[in-house]
């Protein structure tokens, strides 16, 4: 029996070693990007606000955040709009090739993303698109939407087809049918494929750097281009807020969770 | 019905006045070399045309390709306005007609110029030059490298030594320290054996060598202690000991590569006239001594020098003091074998 | 078949945004057409054409000059400069200016080839127009070889190209390599962590699955860039090796294999922590305990029941780790240096600065190629593998 604790507290020690070789270095920067000094350097010699503030003074850095939130929220509500009817066209519907047609859809997901960087730059420049959102905005919605789709359909799985048709005897038509019936029920697929979709397009930095230029830049093309010049603090600055941004979101995802359990918890009661 | 058309003018008035506002205050797209370089720009040259002109600038920067500016040009979809090329891209974008022609009108008398700081579609941005220097801590008192062959000898100056990641410039150092004098330079590098003599030279530096590819990085590297000595751009490091009180030091005697890069307009560029009328106004001397003043650099027109003070234009690589041991980069060699060498350059430091 | 329409769009979309601009530029790798097409008359001609002392004869240089002055008056005479340049160095300014001269008129002379090599002695030189007469077709080989370390030498034979220059089977090798290692590595290291995580409580395997997965939620560039900042000279952890006093003088751990392995770890760990668990969590703990009660030591159940069931886990981990690190590309260009950059990296280089974008292409379809092999063959393994469990 010895062996077996033992062996229960190898195991442990070593889980937190490696989760802190995951987690330490996301919160050792919180402090560093704090200091007063012009360089980074541990132990932090001194603290102050400086390099936050210096981010909000310095235009670039608003206006890279600007544009980013309108590419990224362009791209999830593209990918909602591309991405639901399909998955449930997908889910449901009985038609040859859906092989062929998840292969198409996935293929983003495979190619790397330096071709598609390359390929969307030249393709775009001959349609005189190059530094337009536009551009950006089209080709992350087709990095998105696969993975908008596979959790929407998930989230069809469990979705009971008789409420359809039930719906439908009732004289809903098949606009108020899908915004009054079946959105509803798939929320928490959508909510969480959107937010993926959000963060896909938020964090993307290659596609971004063939495609944007001047105020175009977006904000990961900022931090891409500043860290090839120099490691700042104000760098470190911006990975703190990022990494604080993602939390938010990774909490509103688990309470999402939490939430749709319950209710499908309640729907059985 | 009377306050409804009024309104409906007064809006339309208001709508139409809103966009001529908007037009004059369209920015002007001026791509320069990043870092410092576009912060001395932005704080000597382009703050003052804004305050003047009411005419924003937007700061991009590159490496310098023109074959971008060609993809640009050639899909019509040009986002580039004003661009600063080294001078051998200068050759090739106008000799293609990517970038406009300036008349005299634009530029002033040509007369008034520094042999070489003049083109037929461009203007002196900046005269820059690639020197050596190294931390005056680690080697005190003149006990530091002379020369490019101590640059290479690694037991008498022990450490590592930072070089610019590319081929051009560092194969220039190599041949240096290999004994080529700067007028034989490119009489030698025009051979392939040249090609291969220099390459050899940086098989034996290559274990001590820490790239740079920014001069931040660069500075970084020196700061840090990773490396005793390097090679760099001229006004970084006289900017480091001059403000930041940085221990390096030039050595400008062990002989060193100038070179100038041009402000042209790109032909087809949404703010094309823009662009002329910002590099006449650059063409005054006044206004182009801002970046003199703030970088050591020097640029076209004679008048601007001498609006320089004494003893910062002493750091200019053109100053009577540093001129003597200065090469000019051979621009017509750069041209042909710029990509093959990069490309070859690239392939020997992946080894 | 309304359900089929509803799919309709986004496979629409995807192929319009997606499939075709890669295609697009995947098929400048075979790509000539700014070489034949800048110089229809001159192929034709030198095709039917009889050299005269090394040199072809009038015809061809007639024909060269009517191209030439074509090609400026198109302003494509920069894009052929520079494609000739990539072949023949030293030829760039020749063309452009050749081609100024001949849409200028100034090279209407009979004979046209005296005078022009009268004015552009470039023109005398045999291996120029050895390489002319080669951009017969639309297409070329030239990029592909080239991707391969090869190259169409004399007499159009295929040979391998000088030392100097090979190098991309070397960097292909080492992407595989650094994919291979990191995947290797982030299956050891996930394992016990996967077992710790679906053996513990409740509670704790929650915790512990929301700390693996909360890296996933933070952008890969940041995670990049914050290990240069912990990995640097005087970053935290060379602080602590020295307050250890374990070393001495601060130790170069960024811009190294080292830091570039450390960075890839961490990115790509929950990714396969993720599918050994999903795996882990089907397999009832009763198997274990039943091997455990015949007698047989924990590590050799361990072996013998656990590990052959979560096999599927750890190969479709291992899949996705290794394909996604074949692509990798910000984490080597900003933690590696210049011996451990990855084939993504050469195709940004060779597109965005030398912009000699066929062997861009090239090599994106090398990197393509490799990864669906690799594909393939985990695909294989799996099946294989599950074959054999249901057998």
């Amino acid at each position: 029996m010895n062996a077996d604790v033992f062996r229960k507290w190898l195991m442990y020690g070593y889980s937190a070693l490696l989760l802190s070789f995951i987690i330490l270095p996301l919160l050792i920067v919180v402090p560093m990007s704090l200091t007063s000094s012009n360089s980074l350097a541990f132990p932090t010699p001194g603290y102050s606000l400086r390099w936050y503030e210096e981010l909000w003074i310095d235009q670039r850095w608003p206006n890279a955040l600007w544009n980013s939130l309108v590419i990224a929220l362009s791209t999830t509500l593209l990918s909602c709009v591309l991405g639901i009817p399909a998955a449930i066209g997908l889910a449901w519907g009985n038609f040859p090739g859906k092989k062929v047609i998840y292969a198409i859809i996935a293929a983003p997901l495979v190619v790397p993303v330096v071709i598609v960087g390359v390929a969307a730059f030249s393709f775009f420049a001959t349609l005189g698109l190059v530094g337009s959102k536009l551009s950006i905005i089209l080709t992350h919605t087709a990095m998105a939407v696969p993975v908008m789709l596979t959790t929407v359909v998930a989230s069809l799985s469990t979705f009971d087809r008789t409420l359809v048709r039930a719906a439908a005897s009732l004289g809903a038509g098949t606009m108020r049918t899908f915004f009054k019936v079946i959105l509803p029920l798939i929320a928490p697929g959508v909510v969480t494929g959107a937010i993926v979709a959000f963060i896909i397009s938020f964090d993307e930095v290659v596609v971004a750097s063939f495609l944007s230029v001047g105020n175009e830049r977006t904000l990961p093309r900022m931090i891409f281009s500043g860290v090839r010049e120099s490691v700042s603090p104000a760098i470190a600055a911006v990975a703190v807020l990022l990494i604080l941004f993602s939390a938010i979101l990774l909490a509103l995802i688990g309470w999402l969770q939490v939430r749709s359990q319950r209710m499908r918890m309640r729907v059985v009661a | 019905m009377k306050t409804y058309l009024r309104t409906i003018s007064a809006m339309a008035l208001a709508l139409s006045a809103s966009t001529l506002v908007a037009s004059a205050a369209d920015p002007i797209t001026v791509v320069g070399w990043g870092g410092t370089w576009d912060k001395a720009y932005k704080d000597g040259v382009w703050d003052k045309y804004t305050e003047q002109t009411g005419t924003p600038i937007i700061q991009e920067e590159w490496a310098g390709e023109v074959a971008k500016v060609r993809a640009q040009v050639q899909a019509g979809n040009v986002t580039y306005d004003v661009v600063s090329v080294e001078a051998p891209a200068m050759e090739i974008g106008c000799a293609e007609g990517l970038f406009l022609p300036l008349t005299p009108d634009v530029t002033g008398d040509p007369q008034n110029y520094l042999p070489g700081t003049l083109h037929e579609c461009g203007v002196a941005s900046d005269t820059w030059a690639t020197i050596m220097t190294y931390n005056t801590n680690v080697f005190k008192d003149g006990t530091g490298p002379k020369t490019w062959a101590d640059f290479w000898d690694v037991e008498k100056f022990p450490g590592k030594r930072g070089l610019y990641s590319q081929a051009q410039f560092t194969l220039e150092n190599a041949l240096m320290a290999d004994g080529v004098k700067g007028e034989d330079m490119y009489k030698v590098l025009s051979t392939p054996e040249g090609v291969d003599r220099a390459f050899a030279m940086l098989d034996k530096l290559k274990p001590n060598v820490v790239w740079w590819s920014t001069t931040t990085q660069g500075i970084q590297n020196l700061d840090s202690g990773e490396v005793v000595m390097s090679d760099a751009f001229n006004a970084r490091i006289t900017n480091e000991v001059v403000q930041e009180k940085k221990p390096y030091t030039i050595v400008w005697d062990a002989g060193f590569f100038y070179g100038t890069d041009f402000w042209a307009v790109v032909k087809g560029a949404p703010r094309e006239k823009e662009g002329v009328d910002l590099l006449k106004w650059f063409s005054i001397p006044e206004n182009q001594a801002g970046f003199s003043k703030l970088y050591a650099y020097g640029t076209g027109r004679k008048e601007a020098a001498a609006l320089i003070p004494a003893e910062w234009a002493a750091n200019l690589p053109t100053s009577d003091e540093h001129i003597k041991f200065a090469t000019a980069y051979d621009n017509d060699f750069w041209t042909e074998n710029k990509e093959a060498l990069e490309e070859r350059f690239k392939a020997w430091q992946a080894k | 078949m309304v359900l089929a329409l509803l799919v309709l769009p986004v496979v629409l979309f995807v192929v319009l945004i997606f499939l075709w601009p890669v295609a697009r530029f995947l098929a400048l790798s075979v790509d000539n057409s700014d070489m034949s097409g800048n110089l229809p008359r001159t192929i034709v001609a030198l095709s039917q054409d009889v050299p005269e002392s090394g040199l072809p004869s009038e015809a061809v240089f007639v024909a060269l000059v009517e191209d030439l002055a074509a090609a400026k008056r198109a302003g494509r005479e920069g894009v052929l400069a520079q494609l000739v340049n990539q072949r023949l160095v030293g030829t760039r300014f020749l063309i452009i200016k050749t081609a100024k001269d001949a849409a200028d008129g100034k090279l209407d002379m009979r004979p046209v080839r005296e005078s022009l090599i009268d004015r552009h002695s470039g023109w005398s030189n045999p291996a120029l127009w050895q390489e002319l007469s080669r951009q017969k077709g639309a297409f070329t080989d030239y990029y592909l070889l080239n991707s391969v370390d090869l190259m169409r030498g004399e007499d159009n034979a295929i040979a391998s190209v000088p030392p100097d220059r090979a190098v991309f089977l070397d960097v292909l090798l080492r992407t595989i390599w650094i994919s291979a290692v990191v995947t290797v590595l982030c299956a050891l290291l996930a394992l016990p962590l996967a077992q710790a995580i679906v053996s513990a409580p409740p509670t704790w395997s929650r915790l512990m699955f929301a700390l693996v997965l909360f890296p996933l939620w933070t952008s890969l560039l940041v995670r990049t860039v914050i290990w240069i900042i912990v990995l640097q000279r005087n970053g935290p952890v060379n602080a602590t090796l020295m307050g250890l006093g374990i070393v001495g003088e601060p130790l170069n751990l960024v811009y190294t294999r080292f830091s570039l392995y450390v960075a890839m770890v961490q990115v790509l760990l929950p990714m396969m922590v993720l599918s050994i668990v999903a795996v882990m969590r089907r397999v009832p703990a009763t198997y274990m305990r039943a091997a455990l009660s015949l007698g047989a030591s924990w590590l050799t159940a361990w072996r013998r029941v656990q590990l052959p069931l979560i096999l599927p886990g750890i190969l479709s981990g291992g899949a996705i780790v290794f394909v996604f690190s074949l692509g990798y590309y910000i984490t080597p260009t900003l933690v590696g240096g210049p011996t451990d950059q990855m084939v993504s990296s050469y195709i940004a280089f060779y597109t965005n600065n030398t912009l000699n974008w066929g062997l861009g292409a090239a090599l994106s379809l090398q990197l393509l190629l490799i990864l669906l092999m690799f594909a393939f063959l985990f695909l294989t393994a799996n099946a294989i593998l599950k074959r054999r469990t249901a057998a």
